[in-house]
């Protein structure tokens, strides 16, 4: 009996402080406990500290930036069809250049005397209108060259102040990232400047030939009207 | 002894299988004192150095972001701006400087050589005209100087600059030398024949000055030797640079802390979207050169336009001279 009560004794011993997979499940209980809970433990009042931090970041200061909850369709950034202008009443009005010449032939023909006079007025009166096309074109060039010069500021990207310790560091380089970031936004801001001139001066070139166009359609309708005279 | 025995079974039972269902509470081992010990230190770690920022210029460009990009806005604003006082002004500078070369008391002639005009060389005449134009009085306002005049004035200065660039692109179709080149041709022909080479030769001459401007653009852009390409390579050679870079952290990365990696691979995209920055400052000045080619292919076009304006105006006056009785 005495030695079963020493084999008990000798068991319960070795089962209790020895028994290796026992030590080791306690051990990764704890380990596995603190990896779960991360940085949250409230083990200090630092951790507390943090957390709240942390959750005033994101429900308070940035729930945007925390949430990602940016709705692009709400902002109406984008140009659509429904935004066209209408212009019939400025072109009408002769806003884009002049629609008809019918009132400038009636002043030559009241204030011309002679022959000579007539040819002058209507040379001064192309050149006045070659003139305004002309000032229209130019101030589109010099346009472009403002926006080349406004754009130089942008082109400018050094990359400092990253130094500092471990994750510091890391939110430097983010920080340079947003900033070229934004240079590029403006960038191609002053991209979208440059399309909406190019296009505006390309409209511009075609005014230019609808005064030609105009001929052309006469020419053609004189020359349609000659063959039904040939026929009558 | 057996009652001894068996409480001494059952004391170390109800020990053994409570201390199993407590897995972490216990703090009085050692080991477990040691752990959260070295855990303590660890947070402190990384409250103090890890997620600590002590240099306050790290996030600068953060900082600064707001009003840089109310920067941007303001420029674009003052953009508006001077879109609209050019349109007035470069009409202005255009026909006052019409007037004072093509006046009465214009002497634009004297200015004018046919061999030179001939052979596209304009410079003569254009350093007259810059002469006079700079000196047309622009209305840029009184009072102190405010932003507002500042961009009045800016405006101003490039009305006159854009003028001279467009007479410079397409001198013969500013009226006055049209007609003071007419004047010195009549002048300088001796005969019908002589008259008409004349005509020829000076509008060639024209042409010429007109292809050298178009010809520029296209030596700018097209070839293998042309600043376009040059700046393109230069452009993907550094990029390459970059990438060649980060596949040396890449290689070295068991070397190095993954903070560090992070920092320097971080880096190294900055530089990356830098180099799209400049493709993207690079297309904007293409777009800009793209922009002022086509205004002078309008400028040139002018001319087509003042014919059939010309030829409008000459047949509304047929008309109007037939109901008159003149025909």
């Amino acid at each position: 009996m005495k030695k079963f009560i020493a084999l008990c004794m000798v068991f319960f011993i070795i089962f209790a402080f020895v028994q290796p997979s026992y030590a080791g499940s306690w051990w990764k209980k704890i380990i596995r406990k603190m990896m779960r809970e991360g940085v949250k433990r409230t083990d200090s009042s630092w951790d507390d500290a943090h957390a709240v931090k942390m959750a005033y970041d994101a429900y308070v200061v940035a729930p945007r930036a925390f949430s990602g909850d940016i709705d692009f369709v709400d902002f109406d950034i984008y140009i659509d069809a429904e935004d066209d202008v209408d212009v019939k009443k400025d072109v009408a009005s002769g806003e884009y250049g002049p629609v008809s010449f019918e009132e400038d032939a009636l002043e030559i023909i009241a204030k011309s005397t002679s022959q000579a006079a007539k040819s002058k007025m209507i040379s001064d009166r192309v050149n006045f209108y070659k003139l305004q096309a002309m000032s229209r074109l130019t101030s589109y060039l010099e346009r472009a060259n403002k926006l080349k010069e406004d754009l130089k500021e942008w082109r400018e990207t050094d990359i400092d102040n990253v130094s500092g310790l471990s994750l510091e560091s890391i939110s430097g380089v983010m920080s340079e990232k947003s900033e070229v970031m934004a240079n590029g936004i403006a960038l191609k801001t002053y991209m979208n400047e440059l399309l909406a001139l190019k296009n505006a001066v390309t409209g511009e070139i075609a005014l230019l030939g609808t005064v030609n166009y105009a001929n052309m359609v006469s020419e053609s309708l004189n020359g349609t009207m000659e063959i039904y005279d040939l026929v009558r | 002894m057996k009652k001894f025995v068996l409480s001494l079974i059952l004391v170390f039972s109800v020990t053994s299988f409570a201390f199993a269902t407590v897995p972490v509470a216990r703090t009085d081992n050692i080991l477990e004192q040691l752990f959260l010990a070295r855990y303590t230190e660890m947070q402190t770690w990384l409250e103090k150095t890890a997620f600590s920022i002590t240099n306050p210029q790290t996030l600068g460009d953060l900082k600064a972001l707001p009003e840089k990009l109310k920067s941007l806005k303001k420029d674009l604003d003052r953009f508006t701006d001077f879109s609209g006082d050019i349109r007035k002004l470069t009409g202005h500078v255009y026909k006052k400087g019409d007037e004072v070369l093509g006046g009465l008391d214009g002497d634009l002639g004297e200015y004018i050589d046919m061999r030179d005009i001939m052979s596209g060389n304009f410079d003569r005449v254009l350093s007259k005209i810059e002469n006079e134009i700079k000196d047309i009085p622009i209305d840029t306002g009184d009072g102190p100087e405010t932003e507002d005049r500042e961009m009045k004035k800016a405006a101003a200065a490039s009305s006159v600059r854009g003028v001279m660039e467009s007479i410079s692109t397409v001198p013969m179709s500013l009226p006055s030398i049209e007609t003071a080149t007419a004047i010195n041709t009549i002048s300088e022909s001796p005969s019908t024949v002589a008259r008409k080479q004349n005509v020829i030769s000076a509008s060639s001459g024209a042409k010429m000055n007109l292809m050298e401007e178009y010809a520029s653009y296209i030596a700018r852009y097209d070839g293998k030797d042309s600043i376009h390409r040059k700046k393109i390579e230069k452009i993907l050679k550094e990029t390459e640079n970059i990438v060649e870079s980060s596949k040396e952290y890449a290689e070295k990365i068991k070397d190095m802390e993954a903070q560090q990696a992070i920092a320097r691979v971080g880096a190294d995209q900055i530089a990356m979207l830098a180099m799209q920055n400049v493709l993207l400052a690079n297309i904007n000045d293409t777009l800009a050169d793209e922009i002022t080619l086509l205004a002078k292919i309008g400028l040139a076009e002018t001319e087509e336009y003042a014919n059939a304006i010309k030829k409008s105006l000459e047949d509304y006056i047929d008309i109007y001279s037939v109901i008159r009785g003149d025909k």
